[in-house]
């Protein structure tokens, strides 16, 4: 047997639910495999977990490590799919997979590229807004949501009781990123948010701003959109300008 | 060629997030510290502005995990591009990993897993150990693992083994004492046949280590305090190991730095030769 074909062989057994007969020696390494992606899966998921309770937590993180063999050599991105597999698991609680969700970017948020703040002043150097482009925090992850998970997030890592569990008709967005070396979060009600996404797909500013209509239709898009900017710099959403001659 | 790698003797520790702060307010009285490289292998945050300030003022030793030398892919170019970028940023007192594979056709198990001491397996690992050393422009440490099985078609001795992978690829090793105690009472071996079979000369690195105990085999934990049969192999090989870095490796049930401290006294202690008065 060649040694790709004696390690193809080792791993299947390693891999394979529920465990063959096996002797001491494989039931260590057969166990040592779940315990590894379960301790990965437990440190990310925190929060899911205190949702969740210990009983259905582990139920779901142990058929998730049996479906999901590892491809990556990295454990820190084991179980990236953990809030797709909740979704599909959960379909009536979206607040489970949005908690996962959050769990995972914050994680992801923290061991990212770091970028320094913007100083507002430097709007004020932008020569050309027809051609300028936000460059947005490298940490930043983003998705919609349509349960109170943000809330239910920060109760939980503070051990505190959680609020009630809400579904709203429509749905916001959620961004996650990173500032001073600390992950942080915040919800964006639609129209911020549907900006930000269009400057996260690579839309310069102002085309992004001609294709967002506005929802509350009594409200100035200019200036609403400036202060969402200000915003934005103030507490690290966008880093940086691109594309565009500033004056001196 | 690439240079050999200097000897550095002292007594360390592994750096471990639960010693951050501790260790920032009150740098320790230890000789160097010793990252598992993979937790650095990043694009930033607070890990690596942690490594440079310890780095200003410790020399670093880089520990790898994934590097799987005994598979037939070995390392990928994403691991060891991040593995460089590491490297540069640390410039290291060496690069070490593990005589084991992880993974193979794409499926990793995050584990040591145990090569079949053949000539197919010298081969494929010797084949690595000069790739990556050539990418690095380094030579690499190599560390026994601990093991829990065998394979029957083995022709060499794990010592063997490893004294031919020196021979071949110019590289060092990182002799793990616990492993070699583990593993000697898992497959029956003498600890001491293993050491005094090993080109010590090439040790740049001892790991002391605690283990957990199975049915009736012994497991690599790294969650227990140093036991004595793993203590008095150190005190025995210690003399022979005078130009090696040691170091106490614990992974998990992590202790407050003061114990790990007084443990590190402990190595030093039976590291001093005997003064009779």
């Amino acid at each position: 047997m060649s040694l790709a074909d004696t390690q193809r062989d080792f791993l299947g057994q390693i891999l394979a639910s529920p465990a063959p007969t096996l002797s001491e020696g494989m039931r260590v390494y057969h166990h040592a495999y779940r315990a590894r992606l379960l301790g990965a899966m437990a440190e990310t998921y925190a929060q899911v977990w205190a949702w969740l309770g210990d009983e259905t937590f582990h139920s779901e993180a142990r058929a998730y490590v049996e479906q999901h063999p590892s491809t990556q050599w990295s454990l820190d991105d084991y179980g990236q799919d953990f809030a797709d597999f909740l979704a599909q698991r959960f379909p009536d609680d979206p607040e489970i997979t949005e908690l996962a969700w959050m769990d995972a970017a914050l994680r992801q948020a923290f061991a990212a590229e770091d970028a320094d703040t913007l100083d507002a002043t430097a709007l004020m150097q932008v020569s050309d807004w027809e051609t300028v482009r936000l460059i947005l925090n490298p940490a930043l992850r983003h998705r919609s949501i349509r349960s109170n998970a943000p809330a239910l997030w920060r109760a939980l890592s503070k051990d505190e009781t959680p609020p009630e569990v809400l579904y709203f008709e429509e749905t916001s967005g959620l961004c996650v990123w990173k500032t001073a070396l600390a992950s942080r979060f915040r919800t964006l009600e639609a129209d911020e948010y549907a900006l930000i996404c269009a400057l996260a797909a690579g839309q310069g500013f102002a085309a992004a701003c001609e294709g967002l209509t506005l929802r509350a239709a009594d409200s100035d898009p200019t200036e609403q959109i400036g202060a969402w900017l200000g915003q934005w710099l103030a507490e690290g959403l966008v880093t940086g300008l691109a594309g565009t001659e500033t004056t001196s | 060629m690439f240079p050999s790698v200097a000897s550095f003797a002292g007594f360390g520790l592994g750096l471990r997030p639960p010693h951050y702060e501790a260790i920032l307010a009150s740098p320790p009285p230890i000789d160097f510290f010793e990252i598992i490289s993979e937790n650095f292998m990043i694009d930033g945050g607070r890990p690596l502005h942690v490594l440079d300030r310890v780095r200003a003022d410790y020399p670093v030793a880089m520990h790898g995990v994934s590097m799987s030398l005994g598979s037939p892919e070995g390392p990928g170019p994403d691991y060891l591009r991040r593995l460089h970028t590491l490297m540069r940023r640390v410039d290291p007192l060496w690069v070490s990993d593990h005589l084991c594979w992880t993974g193979v056709n794409g499926r990793n198990s995050h584990d040591l897993l145990p090569l079949p001491l053949t000539e197919a397996a010298m081969a494929t690992v010797c084949r690595h150990i000069d790739r990556v050393q050539t990418f690095l422009q380094r030579p690499l440490l190599i560390e026994n693992p601990s093991t829990y099985v065998t394979f029957a078609e083995d022709t060499y001795t794990e010592w063997g083994f490893l004294t031919e992978l020196c021979r071949r690829t110019g590289c060092y090793l990182l002799l793990d004492l616990n492993n070699v105690f583990v593993s000697a009472h898992n497959h029956g071996f003498s600890a001491q046949a293993y050491l005094d079979g090993l080109p010590l000369e090439r040790v740049r690195q001892v790991h002391l280590a605690g283990h957990s105990e199975g049915e009736t085999l012994l497991i690599d934990t790294h969650d227990a305090p140093i036991p004595d049969g793993v203590w008095a192999l150190w005190a025995k090989v210690a003399p022979r190991l005078s130009h090696a870095a040691v170091m106490i490796e614990r992974d998990d049930e992590i202790p407050p730095l003061p114990e790990l401290l007084a443990e590190l006294d402990t190595a030093r202690r039976l590291a001093s030769p005997v003064v009779y008065v």
